[in-house]
């Protein structure tokens, strides 16, 4: 995308492409809905309404308010908007946790600017933080991965002292394991550790 | 009166040693939450939601209350020492807190707080408990057109009037609906958009939802600004103890509130947001006229009315929500979710089916407004302590809990995927200024209103009119039309404030 830019077109071009990119994602979540809705395997049992009026119309409602909120911003966004916006959206990054950060908001009618740009590195962590914890709980057990969330998210977020920060992880999701197996009685992934705990 | 006996037997019920435990540790547990920078009442109830479904019904509901009087008086505690609401509706409870508590009285604006949140849900609660019976009452002759109203009614309030921009808020509301669709239809048995995973059959957890959307997406966006966030400037709060003088200014916006948001809370036209700007609005003026306006300097009339105002309408809106199954506010609305975890419908059903329990959890909201104001008037300074732990511990510790909290409920990895899913989502929008709250409203009313709509052509066999043959319905479209027409007043109100 172009730097040249001051910061406050570089706000309302955010702005811009924010309303662009949620119109995308709303389209694309509507299309689903209709393809998955008109390929659905449906039982027959002669009810009035079948299971896949209300999906169309979900579906239906997406793609036209997609459609509005695109037509909202060409409205809103005057002459100096050009079409090369659309195309900064897809060069941002194809996958959607990672797209939608670079891409402004923008309360239309509010007159605010967009949002502040993303901050990359700390929203990056957290967000590998999270998949990581999601890949590693089973295998590793809830101590290790909770431990590992925890420290995760808080070296995101500026922790920095590291031996610290990593003991209170330990003692979080220690404590965690204790409350909810001994205390609630419910169990939490216990994996390689299991044969230990 | 049958009201009055019947809720008897319910504080015979909730006054069980047991209970009042839940009751304290529901206070305790909820202001936690509620104080917490950025977080407010809604998902102090979303967070400990999942806790609670390890108790039985009567216990998990009075724990509950307490939640909810506990993160209530929370985000107000961060509005005035912090200057940053936990919610939209606390916003107001900061223009004149923050400037009190930079005076030094931030203990008055605290106790100003409280007890008016206190004094407005003793006396919206009695209506509760009175209304609601007439409201069942009136339930009664509600049929399947006038259920698919009802929650055309609710959609609309919230998307398109409550939150200011129409287009926006129905953005918001059909990625709710959309979610809502997931898993078996019951009417007809259809699977649908599970997408291979038996997980996905019984849909998605109306917590995994509110969590994701309210606490991941929180944290996200915190993690996307971390570079800019202001220093927070914490204010020492002392002992809340109010002066002759100000509780001489505070009673009568205290009963004011009151009064502006009682009805708010019954109409589902959504959010406690309305009426607390209405309450500061009418203080401000009133003050100006008096005389010696402190307004802008921190007053407390300015605090006392809006907390009020809050607190009144919240507590209204359990009338919709028992009488009817109808969420007026995003706390209410999980709140509904809670009861359907335990497989029941809220709605006319509800207090002949579940009395005990019904009355138990009004008791219990009486008994949890005197434990918050004993526990917390004179321990506020310790919950302010609360804002001196590091923000990434805070967050981290955010996260961890709500990932335990949505795992435990299943048991399900698959559940945790979803979190984060719907954490990316919340981001998404609260980035770019979408609102959450009709998300949460089109996934609890969603089902409803679809399985309303089928019911109702099923029997008028195709015929659209029969959606407009009750009465019932006929004024709830009528309402609705009322409602954004009056809309724009509403705003104006809103700017000249």
């Amino acid at each position: 995308m172009t730097t040249t830019t001051t910061p406050r077109s570089a706000a309302s071009r955010r702005k811009a492409r924010g309303e662009l990119l949620v119109a995308g994602t709303v389209a694309a979540i509507g299309l689903v809905v209709l393809v998955r809705t008109a390929t659905m395997d449906v039982p027959d049992n002669g009810a009035f309404l079948g299971p896949q009026f209300f999906p169309y119309l979900v579906s239906a409602l997406l793609l036209a308010l997609s459609a509005l909120l695109v037509v909202q911003h060409l409205r809103a966004a005057p002459a100096d908007a050009t079409g090369s916006d659309t195309t900064d959206v897809d060069a941002a990054g194809s996958d959607g946790a990672d797209a939608e950060g670079d891409a402004g908001p923008g309360g239309t009618g509010s007159g605010s600017d967009g949002p502040p740009a993303i901050d990359w590195k700390p929203f990056g962590l957290v967000a590998a933080t999270l998949v990581l914890h999601v890949v590693l709980l089973e295998p590793l057990g809830w101590l290790i991965a909770g431990a590992g969330l925890f420290f995760g998210v808080s070296y995101a977020l500026g922790g920095r002292n590291v031996l610290r920060d990593l003991g209170v992880a330990f003692v979080m999701s220690s404590v965690a394991q204790l409350a909810f197996s001994a205390g609630l009685g419910m169990s939490l992934p216990a994996g390689i550790l299991g044969a230990v705990v | 009166m049958e009201a009055l006996s019947l809720l008897g037997s319910g504080f015979a019920e909730a006054l069980t040693p047991e209970n009042l435990l839940w009751c304290l540790i529901g206070v305790v547990l909820g202001t936690a939450v509620g104080v917490l920078p950025g977080l407010g009442t809604a998902m102090a109830v979303a967070l400990l939601v999942p806790l609670t479904f390890t108790l039985e019904p009567t216990g998990a509901f009075i724990m509950f209350a307490g939640v909810y009087f506990g993160g209530q008086f929370g985000g107000a505690t961060t509005a005035i020492l912090l200057n940053t609401p936990g919610q939209s509706s606390s916003m107001v409870t900061a223009f004149e807190g923050f400037p009190m508590a930079k005076n030094g009285r931030a203990p008055q604006g605290l106790a100003a707080a409280v007890i008016g949140s206190f004094v407005a849900s003793i006396i919206a609660v009695t209506l509760v408990v009175f209304f609601s019976p007439v409201m069942v009452d009136l339930a009664v002759s509600f049929g399947p057109a006038d259920f698919f109203a009802l929650a055309i009614f609710a959609f609309v309030a919230t998307a398109a009037i409550v939150s200011g921009n129409k287009l926006r808020g129905l953005t918001s509301l059909g990625l709710g609906l959309t979610i809502a669709l997931v898993g078996i239809d019951e009417q007809s048995g259809a699977v649908r958009f599970t997408f291979g995973s038996p997980q996905l059959l019984d849909g998605i957890s109306i917590v995994v939802v509110t969590v994701g959307l309210l606490a991941i997406g929180e944290v996200l966006y915190v993690a996307s600004t971390a570079n800019k966030q202001p220093a927070t400037q914490t204010v020492t709060p002392g002992r809340p103890w109010m002066s002759r003088r100000d509780w001489g200014r505070s009673w009568r916006p205290w009963l004011r509130g009151t009064a502006l948001g009682v009805p708010f809370g019954i109409i589902p036209a959504g959010g406690s947001e309305i009426p607390t700007f209405l309450s500061y609005g009418a203080e401000r003026n009133l003050a100006q006229r008096r005389g010696g306006s402190e307004f802008g300097k921190g007053a407390i009339e300015g605090v006392a009315g809006p907390e009020a105002a809050n607190n009144a309408t919240t507590a209204t809106s359990l009338v919709p929500l028992l009488g009817l199954g109808l969420p007026t506010s995003a706390t209410a609305a999980i709140m509904l979710g809670a009861f359907q975890q335990y497989g029941m419908q809220p709605g006319p059903l509800l207090f002949t089916e579940e009395s005990e329990l019904i009355w138990a959890l009004l008791a219990s909201l009486f008994i949890g407004s005197v434990i918050l104001l004993l526990i917390n008037l004179p321990f506020a300074p310790i919950w302010a302590k609360l804002l001196r732990i590091p923000r990434s511990y805070l967050y981290a510790g955010i996260v961890v809990f709500a990932t335990l909290g949505v795992y435990t409920a299943k048991s399900s990895v698959v559940d945790i995927v979803l979190l984060y899913a719907v954490g990316a989502l919340g981001f998404l929008l609260r980035r770019h200024g979408f609102p959450i709250a009709p998300v949460l409203i089109g996934v609890i009313l969603g089902p409803l209103a679809e399985t309303e709509l089928r019911r109702a052509m099923a029997i008028s066999q195709g015929d659209v009119g029969v959606l407009f043959a009750s009465p019932i319905a006929l004024v709830l479209y009528g309402l609705l039309v009322v409602a954004l027409i009056a809309r724009p007043t509403v705003k104006v109100v809103r700017r000249r404030r």
